[in-house]
C-alpha cells in the first residue's frame, strides 16, 4: 500500500473523522477564497479559515497514535515487505500534511490583506506555524500512542524532548504562534520533533528485534491488579462489572499521583531548559486540568456498551442500568477530578502563589467534565449526524471556556464573560441526561456495542 | 402442551437500512437442545440478540418463559445463562475473582459444580484473565454461566476456540447437564460435527431467514437428494414435487426434496420412465445443499 494511501487512511478512517475533514475543508476553502479573491478580508472571514483548519486537524491529532497502534499491530503489515515502514511513513506524513494545512492557513491570515498582522514575512510564519503545529501533533501522537500500551522506555527516551518542546512550543502566550520568536526556540522545537521521530521510528522498527520473550501482559494494568480487591458484595460487583475494578479510592491516589509527577517532570524539565518556574506550573494548569475533566468524563463513553453485561446478570431494566451507570460516573468524575483538583491547591499554595487566579479555569473544567460524561452517557447510537453537532456543541463550550478562563487570568475583565458559558453548560448537562436517560430505555446493544478498549486496560475486552 | 421456554413470532431486523432478519418464527419447549446454524452474516448472533433481549426487534415479538423478551423481570433472567460470542471477562481480575463476582450477582450459585467444571476443563482460575488464552478464556465465561444452574442456557458459538479435544469434553459437558431434560441449551455454531453430535432440535438460518427449524433427525430423514436418470430427454420446465432446489439437464435431474414418501418417488418413476436414487445426506451435505 503506498504512503499516501496510507495518509489517507489515516485521516479518513472513522465516519467521524470523515465528517469533520469535509467540514473542515468546506470552511478553509470558503474562507480562503473569500480572502484570496478579495472579496472580503473580515475577521470573521479569517476565523473561519482557521476554524475550519482547527476541524480537521483535530480528529487526527488526538487519536493519532491509536490508529496508528490498530495499523500497524496487524501481523500482515510485519509480514508485507517493508510493510512496518510504509506505515510509519505514512503516519509521518499525515502529520506533515496537516501541519503544512496549518502554516498555510495561518499565514493566509496573518499575512494577506489590511488588518491586525505581524510584521514579518509570510514565509517566516508559514515556517514557524509549521514547526509549532508540527511538534504538538507530535507530542500528541506519541502520547495517544503510548497509553494504548504503556511503554515505560518509550515514555523515558521520548519524554524529556517532547516535554522541551511542548515548553518552549506551546507556551500560552496570547500571541501563539509568534512568529516572531527566536529563531533558537523554533530549531530547539525542530530538533526536538526530528529527535522525537528518529528515536520512535528505530525502536518502533527494531521492537521485535527488541522482543525476547512474548508478553501475554502489560507492566502497569499488571501491576494494578494487584491492588485489585473483588469482595463479593453485591453493589460493588455490579459496579466492577459496569465500569471496571479500579475503585474509587484508587481512582483518586492514582490521579492525585500523577498530576505532582507531571507537575514534578514539568518543573525539573523547565528548570533545565532555563524557563520560569511559574511558566511550568501555568502549564499545568492549562494542560492538565481541562485534560483531567475531559478524560474522566470520556471515561464514561463505555458504559452504555458494558452495560450489557448486567441486563441479564445484575437483573436490572434498562432504566435501572442507566441509574447505575449514571452513579458509577459521578462517582469516578468526582475522585478523578477532585484529586486533581487537590493537586493543583496544593501545587499553587506551596509553589506557584497565584493568589487563585486559577480557579475559574477549575470551574469551567470541572463543568466540562460533567457535560462530556453526560455526553458520553447519550452516545448510545454511534455517530448520527445530530450527536456529532452535540459533540461539537460540547467541544466548543470546553475549548472556548478554557480559553476565556486562561485569558481571564490576565484580564480579569473577561471574567463575567464566564457567567453564559456557564450556564449553557448547566443546561446542556440537563438537556443531555434527559435524553440520555430516554434513549436508554430502548438502548440496542447490537448498535451500541461494547468498545474495543486496549488490550489489558481496566476495561472489559 | 407445556409454555415454551422461548419463541418468536415474524420477528424481523434491520440495521441502517440492511435487513440482517426476517419474519423468523420458532417456539421451543423445556428439555431441547438447539442448534443455530448458518453462514457468516446470516443473523445468528443477532436473533440469539434479540431472544436474550439486548436488541429490540423492528418487527414481531419474542419471548422467553412467557415474558416480553425486552422487559424480563429479574427473576426470569436469573433462570438464564449466557456466553457471549466474544468474552466480556475483567481482564485485570483472576478467574476466581471473576466467580466470586458473578456468585454474589445470583441469588443461588452451585459451587461444587463449578468447581467441577473447573477442574475438568482445566480452567486456570488464578490467573489474570489478561494472560489468559483466547480458548481458556472462553471456558471460563461458560464456566460462568453455568454458576447458577440455568434453566435456558444461550451460547454463541462456544467451541469455536476450543481445541478438539477441550471442545469434545465441552461438549460433552453440555450433554450430561441437558440429560435431565430439565434445561433448555441454546447454541449457534459453525462447526456442523459439533452440532450433530450434540444437538436434538436444529435452525438453519439462510440471508437472515429461517430455512428449517424440526428435529435433527427429522430434517435428516426428511430432506434427500433424488438422482434421475430417465431413458428420454425430461420435460421441459420439470418441477419435482417438494424440492427446494433442483437442476435438470436433458435425460438427468438432481433434486434436494423434503417431505418425500415412497409412494410419491414411485409415482415419478411411473411417469418420466426414469430410474430414481434416493440420496441421504449427513447434515454437512444438507446445509451446503441448502445454501448452494
Amino acid at each position: 500500500m503506498g504512503i499516501a494511501r496510507i495518509a489517507w487512511l489515516m485521516l479518513t478512517w472513522r465516519p467521524l473523522m470523515r465528517w469533520m475533514l469535509a467540514a473542515g475543508a468546506l470552511f478553509a476553502a470558503s474562507g480562503a477564497t473569500l480572502v484570496l479573491t478579495g472579496v472580503s478580508h473580515s475577521v470573521g472571514v479569517r476565523l473561519l479559515v482557521l476554524v475550519g483548519t482547527a476541524i480537521g486537524l483535530i480528529p487526527v491529532t488526538i487519536t493519532g497514535g491509536m490508529m496508528f497502534r490498530a495499523a500497524s499491530d496487524a501481523r500482515a503489515i510485519g509480514l508485507a515487505p517493508q510493510g512496518e515502514l510504509r506505515v510509519l511513513a505514512g503516519m509521518f506524513t499525515t502529520l506533515v500534511a496537516m501541519a503544512l494545512a496549518a502554516a498555510l492557513a495561518w499565514s493566509l491570515v496573518l499575512g494577506a490583506g489590511p488588518g491586525p498582522g505581524f510584521a514579518v514575512p509570510g514565509h517566516r510564519i508559514a515556517a514557524v506555524v509549521f514547526v509549532d503545529a508540527l511538534g504538538a501533533m507530535t507530542a500528541f501522537f506519541l502520547a495517544s500512542y503510548s497509553l494504548t500500551r504503556p511503554r515505560i522506555p518509550v515514555l523515558a527516551i521520548l519524554g524529556p524532548l517532547l516535554a522541551v518542546g511542548l515548553i518552549l512550543g506551546i507556551e500560552p502566550d496570547p500571541h501563539f504562534p509568534r512568529p516572531d520568536s527566536p529563531n533558537s526556540e523554533v530549531f530547539t522545537l525542530l530538533a526536538a520533533t526530528v529527535l522525537a521521530w528518529l528515536g520512535f521510528g528505530t525502536w518502533f522498527l527494531g521492537r521485535s528485534r527488541l522482543r525476547t520473550r512474548a508478553h501475554g501482559t502489560n507492566t502497569i494494568p499488571w501491576l494494578l491488579s494487584r491492588w485489585v480487591r473483588v469482595t463479593g458484595v453485591r453493589p460493588q460487583s455490579l459496579r466492577i462489572v459496569l465500569a471496571g475494578p479500579l475503585d474509587a479510592r484508587m481512582t483518586a491516589a492514582l490521579t492525585f499521583a500523577a498530576c505532582l509527577a507531571l507537575f514534578a517532570f514539568i518543573e525539573i524539565v523547565t528548570w533545565l531548559g532555563g524557563t520560569s518556574r511559574h511558566h511550568g506550573g501555568a502549564i499545568l494548569f492549562f494542560l492538565v486540568v481541562p485534560y483531567m475533566a475531559v478524560a474522566a468524563g470520556s471515561a464514561t463513553g463505555a458504559l452504555p456498551g458494558r452495560a450489557r453485561s448486567l441486563w441479564l446478570l445484575g437483573g436490572l431494566d434498562r432504566l435501572g442500568l442507566f441509574h447505575l451507570a449514571e452513579a458509577s460516573a459521578w462517582r469516578q468524575f468526582a475522585a478523578s477530578a477532585g484529586a486533581a483538583l487537590l493537586a493543583c491547591v496544593l501545587v499553587d499554595e506551596f509553589l506557584l502563589h497565584s493568589h487563585g487566579t486559577e480557579i475559574p479555569l477549575l470551574v469551567i473544567a470541572g463543568f466540562a467534565g460533567v457535560s462530556m460524561f453526560y455526553f458520553q452517557l447519550f452516545r448510545t447510537k454511534g455517530w448520527p449526524v445530530g450527536d456529532i453537532a452535540v459533540s461539537a456543541l460540547v467541544c466548543a463550550l470546553w475549548s472556548g471556556g478554557i480559553g476565556l478562563a486562561q485569558e481571564s487570568a490576565r484580564s480579569p475583565q473577561l471574567l463575567p464573560w464566564l457567567a453564559p458559558i456557564l450556564l449553557l453548560d448547566a443546561a446542556l448537562v440537563l438537556l443531555l441526561r434527559w435524553r440520555a436517560r430516554r434513549r436508554w430505555q430502548v438502548i440496542d446493544w447490537r448498535v451500541c456495542k461494547r468498545p474495543p478498549t486496549w488490550k489489558g486496560w481496566t476495561g472489559s475486552s | 402442551m407445556s409454555q415454551p421456554v422461548l419463541s418468536a413470532r415474524g420477528l424481523g431486523k434491520v440495521i441502517k437500512g440492511r435487513t440482517i432478519l426476517k419474519d423468523v418464527h420458532v417456539e421451543e419447549h423445556r428439555g431441547s437442545v438447539i442448534g443455530v446454524i448458518g453462514r457468516n452474516g446470516a443473523g445468528k448472533t443477532t436473533l440469539l440478540d434479540i431472544l436474550l433481549g439486548f436488541s429490540p426487534p423492528t418487527s414481531g415479538e419474542s419471548r422467553l418463559f412467557g415474558h416480553d423478551s425486552l422487559a424480563l423481570p429479574a427473576t426470569v433472567k436469573g433462570r438464564i445463562g449466557f456466553v457471549p460470542q466474544q468474552d466480556e471477562l475483567i481482564p485485570m481480575i483472576t478467574g476466581a475473582q471473576h466467580l466470586a463476582l458473578h456468585s454474589s450477582l445470583h441469588p443461588r450459585w452451585n459451587g461444587d459444580l463449578v468447581a467441577r467444571l473447573a477442574r475438568t476443563w482445566e480452567v486456570p482460575l488464578d490467573r489474570p484473565v489478561q494472560i489468559l488464552s483466547v480458548g481458556e478464556r472462553q471456558k471460563l465465561s461458560s464456566l460462568l454461566a453455568l454458576g447458577h444452574d440455568p434453566e435456558l442456557l444461550v451460547l454463541d458459538e462456544p467451541a469455536a476456540s476450543l481445541d478438539p479435544l477441550a471442545r469434545r469434553r465441552f461438549l460433552q459437558e453440555l450433554l450430561e447437564i441437558s440429560s435431565d431434560r430439565t434445561r433448555t441449551i441454546l447454541f449457534s455454531t459453525h462447526i456442523v460435527s459439533d452440532l450433530e453430535r450434540v444437538a436434538d432440535r436444529i435452525w438453519i438460518l439462510r440471508e437472515g431467514a429461517l430455512a428449517w427449524s424440526g428435529d435433527l433427525d427429522t430434517l435428516k430423514e426428511s430432506v434427500v437428494r433424488l438422482q434421475v436418470r430417465a431413458r428420454r430427454a425430461l420435460p421441459a420446465g420439470l418441477a419435482l414435487p417438494h424440492a427446494l432446489r433442483q437442476q435438470v439437464r436433458e435425460t438427468w435431474a438432481s433434486a434436494l426434496v423434503s417431505q418425500w414418501s415412497p409412494g410419491e418417488v414411485q409415482d415419478l418413476r411411473d411417469s418420466l420412465d426414469a430410474e430414481i436414487e434416493v440420496q441421504s445426506l449427513g447434515l454437512e451435505d444438507l446445509f451446503v445443499e441448502l445454501h448452494a
